[in-house]
């Protein structure tokens, strides 16, 4: 068994190597991981949002004197200071972990539940699949953004409630997914014979349905933490999701509209950076998408 | 045809009772009393409570959301309304004005940016997505392809911004408060809401081309003497067409979204700014209102372009009305 | 003095890909008269399409390019034409239908227009009177004229490829290339479409070029036939004959490997390997890898076309070089 996957999985590498893009992307978010983990050890939490006010706009690549933990010491500011003379670059990279975990854990829970929930109405059917189905119709009928942003704004801006508020609207996406791969898959012969050896229903969904069924969802979650993330940034944005002073790509942006004139690099580079990590994530998806791609297309 | 409408109309209604049932019960859940909040702030418990009592807020949820559906017909005149099937919902916290009314008043300018968008997304994507098939693996392929790539992954209001920067701060060639009346100004908040519509169907009719012109009956009809551009223009992109209106349908629907963000930047005066506006001063029954309305309207929106699918793809359009001899068929402007 | 249509000289044809060269026709010769029917048998990569494809100037562009040869159809040489003139000919004089009908009519037009099309496209009547034509050509094939206004979907696999005909003999080409034009149908409805392509073809005079890998299928259509491996033809002549006594090894391996439903045969007789890469042919004779007559010299001569009578065979035991271990010295 483990020699199959072995050779499965280097067959499946080769094919997204081919595409050098989606390679770029991979690399791209490997970059971004490692500065989220590294988040604390290369810029202090507090070092990124405590105020420097003296030290407000220095430009790109400057060098200034802060006060940090008490100390007094000369910083270079990669990428400038925002406002409040607090560290761009600081801030993005702790944005990045901000985003990165959000794009996991709604993702996560989208793909666990919608999956489990459209597996259910997939594999039984009739009544149960009615129902969770129209379910699915419903939540698709609100368009994501907004129905984000109404959870949030009922619920109040915080963080757990921007995480639930994202994942529920990404639900229904795998509910579909996935229903429609376990109906055609329910089918195979495989899937008899398990039956015919006395496989309990769970046993047969879990381990024989749901491996077959991945490929669409693996596709599909990649491009849905790209778009978690930009929902992400577009509640914060609108005052709607992590508050000021927590660095967040989207709030930042709110913040640096004001400054539009006088201080435009706070305003390129957290936008830079939420677009090289949603493009990323499409590149990754693209590829994904192709190298699983079953019809293997020259 | 009328049947197949009806039947759509029908699906669709307790899919709508559905998405109000879940709006509703968001405001019902969100913490915040209504009543202390119409309140000054210095006003005792007993106030409150008696105002809660005439607002109906003490009735149980199912009450309430039938009131909200239909109605409410408070105790003494001040709180009265007819209910969402009537389209009122109450006065707004702030203003004190009919909630649907201000957002009637604003709706049309959201439509006019929305239309602007979506031509301006037609009109690029689909050359740019023919010209990128036909000349596959050419620089100018690589060109569209990265270029839909990062038009894909832009967040709009940042795009927005990017624009107002270097356009109006810089060029000084636009405005960068947007308004109706003057259309130039609205020009770089239609590029900005067109962008990533118009990058999805670039991808698409791209895509579609690619797939549609290594069918065979393209090559039955260069083997029928058909010159190169009648098979792509003729045979070809008809075929190629139908997957990109669907995406095309399903995108008016998020432009109508993507213009909540995109208004904010601009100040544009559209819903999209009273309901940023709303979230903002925490006023609910405006909230409430506009949240319902583009949903409602985004559901309309969705159910148009599935009849209107209908009518182009004759596979779908057999099945309901039968088949009807076309006009505008192949020989129509063939030249004889 | 025959009236020949088409007289191939020596066609070669490449594909032609960043990797790698692939000569798929390599040099063959025929000629076609008016009203002959040449059936051209082979087995799957023997470049049979590839040679109906190329008399057409239908190879896929970039990679399909006609390297060498000529191709004369009415005093002109169509591997020199340009773009221009072949539209002229495609549908018109030289028509060509495909192996899969299901696929091969646009969805989206009804089959009365696709059939007026070709009309409308080389001659200058009306649109009007080329839709009667085009109901014409339906009743033609055996479908009713009320039917033209329907679309492919509504029609059966065997009633698309009568449509599919009915575009290619719209306007009465003197050349009908077929290829596989049955194999995706079932046996009844083969037998079907065959018949009715070989009786239009001798109303109206087609000359036909059929491609086919089945024996049986170019028996019941054909005068002619020629038979391909890896880009060439190793025999040539006329049917009853080929079929009767084949001069050709690689021939002789085709019926031997034919079940017969009415002889008693322990085992079928299949060719020893496969048919070589067109990307990396052997040197000689292309086919000595797996003739069970190869002697020494034919891993390096390459055989000429010996001629006896109206037959043609490509092999050296001919050329007088090796032993003729077949027993089959003269026709």
């Amino acid at each position: 068994m483990e020699q199959k996957y072995k050779g499965e999985f280097a067959e499946f590498w080769k094919r997204y190597r081919r595409n050098r893009l989606a390679v770029v992307g991979l690399a791209l978010i490997g970059l971004y991981v490692i500065l989220a983990l590294g988040a604390d050890l290369l810029y202090s939490y507090d070092f990124i949002t405590g105020n420097q006010i003296p030290n407000a706009f220095s430009g790109i690549a400057s060098f200034a004197e802060v006060e940090d933990g008490g100390t007094v010491r000369r910083h270079l500011y990669l990428l400038g200071a925002d406002n409040f003379g607090r560290d761009v670059a600081g801030r993005i990279i702790h944005g990045a972990r901000v985003s990165l975990i959000i794009g996991f854990v709604t993702v996560a829970f989208a793909v666990v539940i919608g999956g489990s929930l459209g597996a259910v109405a997939g594999y039984y059917g009739r009544r149960l699949e009615t129902v969770i189905m129209r379910g699915a119709d419903i939540l698709l009928a609100i368009p994501n953004i907004l129905f984000a942003l109404a959870i949030v704004a009922a619920l109040g801006p915080s963080f757990r409630n921007l995480l639930l508020a994202i994942g529920i609207t990404s639900l229904p996406v795998y509910v579909r997914l996935v229903r429609a791969s376990v109906m055609t898959v329910k089918d195979q012969e495989y899937v008899e014979a398990a039956r015919a050896q006395g496989a309990s229903d769970f046993r047969i969904i879990l381990i024989h349905i749901i491996p077959n069924c991945m490929a669409p969802v693996i596709v599909q979650a990649t491009l849905g933490i790209a778009q978690s993330i930009l929902s992400a940034a577009s509640l914060s944005f609108l005052g709607l999701g992590i508050q000021p002073p927590s660095p967040e790509w989207g709030n930042m942006l709110s913040e640096a509209r004001s400054y539009i004139i006088s201080a435009p690099h706070t305003l390129i580079f957290p936008g830079l950076a939420i677009m090289t990590v949603i493009l990323a994530y499409n590149l990754i998806g693209d590829g994904l998408r192709d190298a699983l791609d079953p019809k293997l297309k020259r | 045809m009328l049947k197949y409408i009806i039947r759509r109309l029908i699906h669709l209604v307790p899919v709508l009772l559905g998405v109000t049932l879940i709006v509703f019960t968001l405001t019902y859940i969100s913490p915040g009393n209504p009543a202390r909040m119409m309140l000054p702030q210095d006003s005792t418990d007993e106030q409150v409570a008696e105002l809660e009592k005439a607002m109906g807020l003490d009735e149980p949820f199912v009450m309430q959301y039938f009131h909200f559906l239909f109605g409410y017909d408070g105790p003494g005149d001040s709180f009265d309304y007819k209910g969402l099937w009537a389209l009122d919902l109450g006065r707004s916290y702030v203003s004190n004005r009919p909630v649907f009314g201000t957002i009637l008043e604003r709706f049309p300018n959201t439509m006019l940016l929305t239309f602007l968008a979506l031509v301006l997304s037609i009109v690029i994507s689909i050359p740019f997505g023919i010209i990128s098939a036909t000349r596959q693996y050419t620089k100018t392929d690589m060109a569209v392809t990265i270029a839909a790539l990062i038009g894909i992954s832009m967040p709009a209001f940042w795009l927005g911004m990017m624009l107002i920067w270097v356009f109006s701060v810089n060029l000084r060639w636009f405005p960068s408060l947007a308004n109706p009346a003057n259309l130039k100004s609205i020009i770089l908040p239609a590029l900005t809401l067109a962008a990533m519509n118009t990058a999805v169907q670039t991808r698409m009719t791209r895509s579609s081309m690619l797939e549609v012109v290594r069918q065979d009956y393209i090559r039955t009809a260069r083997a029928k003497g058909v010159d190169e551009r009648n098979v792509i223009y003729r045979h070809a992109l008809r075929n190629a067409l139908i997957p990109v209106v669907t995406v095309i349908g399903l995108q008016v629907g998020q432009l109508l979204v993507g213009a909540v963000l995109t208004e904010t930047v601009f100040s544009y005066p559209g819903i999209g700014t009273i309901m940023v506006d709303a979230i903002q001063r925490k006023d609910t029954p405006q909230i409430l209102a506009s949240v319902v309305f583009v949903a409602l309207v985004f559901a309309l929106v969705n159910l148009g372009v599935d009849i209107l699918y209908a009518f182009i793809d004759p596979r779908i359009k057999a099945q309901y009305i039968g088949v009807v001899r076309k006009k505008g068929g192949l020989l129509n402007g063939a030249k004889i | 003095m025959p009236d020949i249509q088409l007289s191939i000289r020596d066609l070669r044809v490449h594909y032609v890909t960043e990797e790698e060269d692939v000569k798929a026709v390599n040099g063959i010769s025929l000629d076609i008269e008016r009203g002959q029917s040449l059936g051209l048998v082979g087995e799957t990569g023997a470049g049979k399409t590839t040679t109906a494809l190329s008399i057409l100037k239908l190879l896929p562009k970039p990679t399909g390019q006609i390297a060498s040869g000529s191709i004369m159809f009415k005093g002109k040489d169509l591997a020199l034409a340009s773009e221009e003139e072949m539209r002229k000919i495609r549908g018109n004089e030289i028509s060509m239908i495909f192996q899969d009908p299901m696929t091969s009519l646009n969805p989206i037009f009804t089959v009365g227009d696709q059939i007026a099309e070709v009309i409308a496209l080389h001659t200058t009547i009306s649109a009007q009177e080329a839709l009667k034509r085009a109901g014409d050509m339906l009743e033609l094939v055996g479908i009713p004229r009320g039917r033209s206004n329907e679309f492919p979907h509504q029609f059966s696999g065997g009633m698309k490829q009568r449509v599919v005909i009915a575009i290619a003999l719209a306007c009465n080409p003197s050349l009908l290339l077929a290829d596989e034009p049955t194999t995706a149908l079932d046996v009844t409805i083969q037998a079907q479409v065959l018949a009715m392509i070989h009786d239009l073809k001798t109303r109206m005079k087609t000359s036909l070029l059929l491609i086919s890998h089945d024996l049986g299928v170019v028996a019941q259509v054909c005068d002619t036939v020629a038979i391909m491996y890896a880009g060439k033809i190793v025999e040539h002549g006329p049917l009853a004959k080929v079929y009767e006594k084949p001069l050709h090894p690689y021939t002789e391996g085709l019926f031997g490997s034919i079940p017969v439903l009415h002889e008693k045969k322990k085992r079928l007789k299949p060719i020893q390997g496969l048919m070589p890469n067109p990307a990396d042919l052997p040197g000689g004779c292309v086919f000595h890898p797996r003739c069970p007559y190869a002697q020494g010299p034919c891993s390096t001569t390459v055989p000429r076309v010996t001629e006896k009578g109206d037959r043609k065979v490509l092999c050296l035991m001919y050329e007088g070089i090796i032993e003729n271990r077949m027993g089959v010295a003269d026709v």
